[in-house]
């Protein structure tokens, strides 16, 4: 089967824009991009996933002092909290909700479906509803429940993977491997290698 | 300001993907098979960008622009990394979608990706079961 004709971005352009969302991110929030994380977060804020209860910072605090006191004595804990200034506890939280994951980060999965549908609409152009493409109708045959089954299932090795790994493609493989993280290497080379393989397995297959 | 700021980063990186075809199945296939090197291409070139963007940035400055620190996470190899990359990497190949591009193919209105959609939800939440009940693995995530 031929390659399907590009309508897309030149590959110059679409690295170029990735890059500059990948670093404008951070440079932006403070924190690099990385998508797969985010559905733990929406599913926590649409409570649908139990999270741990958080400690609020006096009491964080309580109990680091108490350990000093027991490790190092009374004269340490003295000299540490000696003309503190006083605490914003309002604003402590703030920064600890939004350093996991509060505040507008759970809007960037919306955003995602937005910014496909957008692009969608800017090309006046809508695809079959029930197929991803030509490859997709060769390798699962007319829509049905099998493939509903296959993309879900696929679905629940991602969700799974990406969280067993902690990372995705934009988490691992642009910002990760950008920043040379070991892990980040490793987990790119896997999937990326597995993927191929699945790939070629279908196509043995003769799908 | 923070919501409008992450649902408008969303939207752009939505556009982006879909319009540089990592949203799309057949590019994927293409890429996977060796028959197209469009995505190859965009990976290069993204990655070797955001490699120098971010190293600038980190020489640049310490705060983001919304405040507070910019935090470099840190990505050490861990007992999940490669078996959890390896099941990541049967779904991708599978389905050609990525927890990010299954909602941007979503919303380019293949609504068949909402099964692929509804399985990375189901998959996000079943692994910390099974962490915490079977592996107790440290996963460099917050479980």
């Amino acid at each position: 089967m031929p390659p399907t004709p590009s309508h897309f971005w030149p590959f110059w352009w679409g690295g170029l824009a990735v890059a500059l969302v990948a670093v404008g991110y951070p440079l932006v929030t403070g924190r690099l991009l990385g998508v797969s994380g985010l559905y733990a977060v929406l599913l926590d804020r649409l409570h649908l996933r139990r999270s741990a209860p958080a400690l609020a910072p006096s009491d964080f605090e309580r109990a680091l002092l108490a350990a000093t006191e027991a490790e190092f004595g009374a004269a340490a804990v003295a000299a540490a909290t000696d003309g503190a200034a006083p605490r914003d506890e309002a604003g402590e939280r703030a920064a600890l909700s939004e350093a996991a994951g509060g505040g507008g980060i759970g809007l960037f999965l919306p955003g995602l479906l937005l910014g496909g549908l957008l692009s969608q609409a800017w090309q006046r152009h809508w695809p079959d509803p029930s197929s991803l493409g030509r490859h997709f109708d060769l390798r699962f045959g007319a829509f049905g429940p099998g493939a509903v089954a296959a993309l879900f299932a696929a679905g629940v090795c991602i969700g799974f993977g990406t969280r067993m790994s902690g990372g995705c493609t934009s988490g691992h493989g642009i910002s990760g491997v950008a920043t040379g993280q070991p892990g980040s290497l490793v987990s790119t080379a896997t999937f990326w290698s597995v993927g191929v393989g699945v790939s070629w397995l279908f196509v043995l297959a003769g799908r | 300001m923070r919501r409008a700021v992450d649902l408008a980063a969303g939207i752009v990186f939505g556009i982006v993907l879909a319009r540089s075809g990592a949203a799309d199945f057949d590019a994927m296939n293409e890429m996977f098979l060796f028959k197209d090197f469009h995505l190859f291409g965009v990976a290069l070139v993204s990655t070797g960008l955001t490699m120098l963007g971010l190293f600038a940035l980190r020489r640049a400055r310490r705060r983001a622009l919304q405040g507070g620190p910019i935090r470099f996470q840190s990505r050490p190899l861990h007992r999940g990394s490669v078996l959890g990359a390896a099941i990541f990497g049967v779904g991708w190949g599978v389905c050609g979608a990525c927890p990010g591009t299954a909602l941007v193919q979503l919303g380019q209105g293949h609504l068949v990706a909402l099964a692929t959609v509804a399985g990375v939800a189901c998959g996000s939440l079943l692994f910390p079961v099974v962490n915490r009940r079977y592996l107790g693995w440290a996963t460099a995530s917050c479980e």
